[in-house]
């Protein structure tokens, strides 16, 4: 059903609250969305819209960004502040003021939270209030009374927990009730927090027999040692590489599976098959190419599901904490953190996050340093490089894949570091972030996000990936050439000879220069062989080349375009689409990956800036193409000298 | 004229799934029209009631 089928809602809810106090959590729960839900400020950078029924009539829900105060000089702010006024609207949406007002508030933090209740309050719309997080406020001994809050303000107030759903049913009906509050609470904002403070007293105190010192105690020593400037960067380090390991040594098996199945499935096609066009382009294109990149999918799904795990925890704001110290000698501050750590996803809502950043210029460093940090399409060329450079040891692939994450942030910290001290030049702003309680892991939102991001991944594979498989493979096999020259010397000297081994063996080499010869002069191969040249310096033959053009198309479209190249000149069937392109050979015979091509690739990758749709949302975002030409023209020209010193270097030390 | 195979069935079939191919990948890079959806961008340069 489309949307203008959908019946008429009869209002508008909006969800109002500070960062990190799981209103996102409770928009999920009431609208039944599996929006992605974050437990550090700054990830709601939209308002994401759902329906939630209220005694049995239907209305929209918004759910705002996540907002310290109403009055601050920030986009969240001014985007909060212009729904209440009813100012603003979705898209393709009359403004209007919402019809209810839900104020979401931290039962673990109800002062704080109660002075953005207070400047609700202003708005004199008909309001709910809710105090989320009541179990955890129990657990650690602190009682709020919501019907004393609900006489001061005049309003109905409902404590739940979005996150269990204790109590979440009986929000509808405090929505059905909702009043405009009734309170005084001043007009500055030194009335709003003398109203907070009073407020606080009169309706929350602890009750000593629920107080779980442990838990507080526990909570102070993991701090102590997460927030810690040393201890804290290196948990920060073993922890990711821990997790890279763990990717690595449980992925193992079931790319090993979808490898084997591709495999069988290609051998398969060729033998049903009826000889021609057809059974080539199924075989070696479509089979190869998805089976190429689809292999990385266990390790996407378990990447995402670690850190959203981690995530839940609590620990990745700790991580934000220690991160802030490192990054500040940067020139970034801890505003930047959220959305470089979204761009580990993709870039694009982590340049999308950078409008949270109150300071132009911090923003304007953020926005172009985003795309260093390694996005979800570096992985299968991640993982393809590193099995190729360390194929026997799990840890030492774990430890090179974490090294991709720390060279790519490096990369991206030394780069707002140029800009911030030339064309950026200026001090950047401080940031405050609360630090949320730890939470046990929740394994279901962490699978879902998982599921998530291996459907986005399938969808890509079914889509970009088989259009690029096909057409690579159509470059590839035309136009049709004759027999290579040399290869009609060595069949007429198999005619001649009479051991029947020699002549398999003449034959056997004519098969390989009549492949080679067909691939350098089919379409495919003259491309590379134009533009080989280039990339020469950095030891990439013509396959090579091609697979680092296509990848401007998408990233992960790496191993399908070698898949699809040697698909032709290899045998698939018996060692595996991986292993194939691992011994790819060149036209001289010699191999595709040396270490010293190999680590060049990784570099290049790490570094490179590939993807046209990044660029794009650059340049809306930081106000002009300009900026976007800069971000292409300073990556790309990172990555290719960066390439060529590595595999320069390699070369003449006679280790690659 | 290059030398590809005008009378073969098959390869009208794979030369069609070719451009289809590369008309989804033309596609990536033209402007695209903004899907209807739930996710909604408010920004503070959008219409304001008069």
């Amino acid at each position: 059903m489309n949307e203008a089928a959908k019946p008429e809602l009869a209002g508008r809810i909006a969800l109002l609250g500070n960062p990190n106090v799981g209103k996102t959590t409770l928009f999920n729960r009431l609208s039944g969305s599996r929006h992605k839900t974050s437990n550090f400020p700054g990830t709601t950078q939209e308002a994401v819209l759902g329906r939630i029924t209220v005694d049995g009539v239907e209305h929209q829900l918004v759910d705002l960004p996540g907002i310290y105060a109403l009055n601050l000089d920030s986009s969240e702010s001014s985007v909060c502040r212009a729904v209440l006024n009813g100012n603003l609207a979705p898209e393709g949406e009359a403004p209007a003021k919402p019809d209810t007002l839900v104020v979401v508030a931290d039962s673990t933090n109800l002062l704080r939270n109660l002075a953005l209740v207070a400047e609700a309050a202003r708005f004199k719309l008909p309001t709910v209030v809710v105090l989320n997080m009541v179990d955890l406020a129990r657990r650690r001994g602190i009682h709020a009374d919501e019907s004393r809050l609900s006489e001061i303000l005049g309003c109905p107030v409902v404590a739940m927990s979005a996150k269990s759903g204790e109590n979440v049913d009986s929000l509808s009906g405090a929505i059905a009730k909702a009043t405009p509050p009734t309170a005084a609470v001043g007009d500055s904002e030194a009335d709003a927090e003398r109203w907070a403070d009073e407020t606080y007293s009169a309706i929350a105190a602890p009750a000593p027999e629920d107080i779980d010192d442990d838990h507080d105690a526990l909570t102070d020593r993991l701090d102590r040692a997460f927030t810690h400037p040393v201890l804290g960067i290196i948990a920060f380090a073993a922890i990711m590489t821990g997790l890279f390991w763990v990717i690595f040594s449980l992925a193992a098996y079931p790319m090993d599976w979808i490898d084997a199945i591709f495999a069988n499935l290609g051998g398969w096609v060729e033998a049903t098959l009826p000889e021609g066009a057809i059974r080539d382009l199924l075989a070696n294109g479509v089979v190869a190419g998805i089976g190429g990149t689809v292999i990385f999918l266990p390790q996407i799904c378990l990447l995402f599901l670690l850190i959203s795990l981690l995530e839940s925890t609590g620990y990745l704001a700790r991580a934000a904490f220690v991160i802030d110290r490192v990054m500040r000698p940067f020139g970034l501050s801890g505003h930047s953190f959220v959305p470089l750590l979204s761009s580990h996803a993709c870039a694009l809502p982590g340049i999308m996050a950078c409008r949270a950043i109150p300071d132009r210029r911090d923003r304007l460093a953020t926005i172009l340093v985003a795309p260093f940090m390694s996005c979800s399409a570096r992985i299968p060329v991640y993982v393809l490089l590193v099995v190729i450079l360390f194929p026997e040891s799990p840890t030492m692939q774990a430890v090179a894949f974490a090294g991709c994450y720390v060279i790519g942030g490096l990369a991206g910290l030394l780069s707002a570091l140029i800009a911030r001290r030339s064309f950026l030049k200026g001090k950047s702003s401080g940031m405050a972030l609360e630090l949320p309680s730890y939470r046990a892991p929740d394994l279901v939102l962490s699978l879902k996000t998982s599921a998530e991001r291996g459907w986005v991944f399938l969808k890509k594979a079914g889509t970009v990936i088989l259009a690029i498989s096909i057409l690579l493979w159509w470059l590839g096999a035309y136009p049709n050439v004759g027999p290579a020259p040399e290869s009609e010397a060595l069949r007429t000297q198999a005619a001649l000879v009479s051991d029947s081994e020699q002549i398999a063996a003449l034959e056997a080499e004519a098969d390989t220069l009549d492949q080679r010869y067909a691939t350098q002069r089919s379409y495919l191969g003259r491309i590379g062989s134009t533009i080989q040249p280039v990339f020469a310096p950095l030891g990439y033959d013509r396959q090579l080349t091609i697979g680092v053009m296509a990848s401007f198309a998408a990233r992960e479209v790496f191993a399908t375009t070698m898949a699809v190249q040697v698909a032709g000149t290899e045998e698939i069937e018996d060692e595996g689409v991986q292993n194939a392109i691992a011994t790819a050979e060149r036209d001289d015979g010699t191999p595709v990956f040396t270490t010293a091509t190999s680590w060049s690739l990784l570099i290049y990758y790490i570094l490179a800036m590939q993807c046209l749709p990044t660029l794009v949302v650059t340049a809306r975002e930081a106000g002009g193409a300009k900026w976007a030409f800069l971000q292409l023209a300073w990556m790309c020209g990172t990555a290719y000298i960066s390439a060529m010193i590595v595999y320069q270097t390699l070369r003449a030390t006679g280790l690659g | 004229m290059p030398n590809l195979p005008l009378s073969d069935w098959q390869f009208w079939i794979v030369t069609a799934l070719a451009l289809g191919a590369l008309w989804i990948l033309i596609r990536m890079f033209l402007p695209k029209k903004k899907p209807k959806g739930r996710r909604t961008t408010l920004t503070v340069s959008a219409k304001r009631r008069q």
